[in-house]
């Protein structure tokens, strides 16, 4: 265990310094629903963009959504070009309004593109919409830093990261292994795997319980992305921050109140719910004692899903906390996915390393309720903090350094 | 000396326990009955909301009970002490 431990922080140590040190270039695209020529400026910035990471595109629709139709003539105010119709387009401090065709606007869009992701700017229009400042063009401002890196040493390497693309996947791991400690569904788990032993088929064991935790997962990101959709329709500085920001500073509240208790209490497993625990545990027997194999992989994805919809009340402050920050960053959606990923694969590790662990030695592994406890506290820690960022600094959680 | 453990497949504080206790039976040969909190009978024992629960018992009279996970060298410090009683 020790080792695999030590492999883990190995691991990493290894990882974060994997992402590339650039900084997005943001732009701002603003557009109409059936409107031909909008189309056709999305699919050229589709294309073009189809392979870059270093560029995300916002799209606001101004045709039917009134707070989006306001916002763009606040833009064409602080770029000084009049909003006359869509398409509208803000790239670095250059505007296009309308869209002929490829070769021409489109060109025009591509050159603005390459320009700006190399030269520095002041994102007036970023600013405007994440903090509410406006800043007129000739306005002496700090512009915007490019290539703002740090430099650090990994056994003797030297690696070179820019802390905006550091800091989202960081946050993504961490918060993943301080949620992935929650004991909530993991009982189910252990129950789980000591019944798989009696199949004594090893091929469908495996199946089986990584059936099991992989449901686990999507039903999680199903969660987060339903979440993540909720939070992009709302406009920015609303209530749903505000939502989020109490039902983190509650949920910290929540944990450091059951660390502190759980001092005072025998280590251990509490009992609890005594219905609920046979009604599942008779399910878990009826699925792995089922001779046809297929019944039994459909029930355990069955048994994942509601038994982690049903537990997702247990743990639904961190997913939700995490999904808010990542909306509040406005990423890309390919970005979007990859940190949801990240988490997801972090929150199932320790299910995995108890499976993978128990498979091999063929004796259920448990994790110590210790490490449970101190993930209350690290967890309760987290969620005050970001709480009270959120209410308080919110651009702090937006990771523009 | 008896000792009466009740644990749950589903705790993991009863499997860290329980590999503690297989250590502790082999090398101080005491007698250990395994009742399961799901599948057996443990009505009669009067068992608290903390799992794995150890029901010591000299001369069928419990004297103590060791509650909650424990980890090799604490279980057999509580073992040695229940051993030491006249």
């Amino acid at each position: 265990m020790k080792k695999l431990i030590r492999l883990l922080i190995i691991t990493l140590l290894l990882f974060i310094p994997t992402f590339k040190g650039v900084n997005a270039l943001d732009i701002y695209l603003f557009y109409g629903d059936g409107c031909p020529h909008c189309a056709d400026e999305e699919k050229l910035l589709d294309s073009y963009l189809k392979s870059s990471d270093d560029v995300v595109v916002h799209k606001y629709e101004v045709w039917n959504n009134k707070d989006n139709a306001k916002l763009v003539k606040e833009v064409a105010d602080i770029m000084e070009v009049k909003f006359v119709g869509v398409p509208y387009i803000v790239i670095g401090d250059k505007v296009i309004s309308g869209y002929m065709d490829d070769s021409t606007t489109g060109e025009q869009i591509k050159s603005y593109i390459n320009i700006y992701r190399n030269e520095e700017f002041t994102d007036r229009v970023g600013e405007y919409i994440k903090t509410g400042k406006v800043i007129k063009k000739d306005e002496p401002t700090e512009p915007k830093k490019k290539d703002e890196k740090v430099s650090f040493k990994v056994f003797g390497k030297k690696y070179t990261v820019n802390p905006r693309t550091v800091s989202l996947p960081l946050i993504s791991v961490v918060l993943g292994l301080v949620d992935g400690f929650n004991p909530c569904a993991m009982w189910v788990l252990l129950f789980l795997i000591t019944m798989l032993f009696n199949m004594k088929d090893k091929k469908k064991m495996w199946i089986l319980g990584l059936t099991f935790i992989l449901t686990s997962g999507l039903v999680y990101l199903a969660f987060m992305l339903s979440w993540f959709n909720l939070a992009s329709l709302v406009p920015k500085l609303s209530l749903l921050r505000f939502i989020v920001a109490l039902v983190a500073l509650g949920a910290g509240i929540f944990n450091i109140n059951n660390y502190i208790k759980s001092l005072s209490k025998d280590d251990g497993c509490e009992v609890v719910d005594d219905k609920k625990r046979k009604r599942i545990i008779n399910r878990i027997i009826k699925i792995t004692s089922n001779k046809k194999f297929i019944f039994a992989f459909f029930g355990i994805i069955l048994l994942a899903a509601t038994v982690n919809l049903i537990e997702l009340m247990c743990s639904i402050g961190i997913p939700l906390i995490y999904t808010q920050i990542l909306s509040m960053n406005n990423l890309s959606t390919f970005r979007y996915m990859i940190y949801m990923l990240i988490y997801i694969v972090f929150f199932l590790l320790d299910d995995i390393l108890i499976f993978a662990i128990s498979m091999k030695t063929f004796k259920v592994t448990g994790i110590s309720t210790k490490y449970t406890k101190y993930s209350h506290l690290v967890g309760g820690i987290i969620m005050l903090i970001i709480g009270i960022l959120m209410l308080l600094k919110p651009e702090l959680l937006m990771f523009n350094f | 000396m008896k000792y009466v453990m009740i644990s749950a497949i589903w705790c993991p504080a009863c499997i860290i326990t329980n590999t503690a206790m297989d250590k502790v039976v082999e090398e101080k040969h005491i007698t250990v009955e395994k009742l399961d909190y799901d599948f057996d009978d443990i009505s009669k024992y009067n068992v608290g909301k903390i799992l794995p629960e150890i029901i010591v018992y000299k001369d069928d009279k419990e004297i103590g009970r060791i509650i909650g996970e424990k980890n090799y060298k604490d279980l057999c410090m509580e073992i040695d002490k229940y051993e030491k009683v006249d």
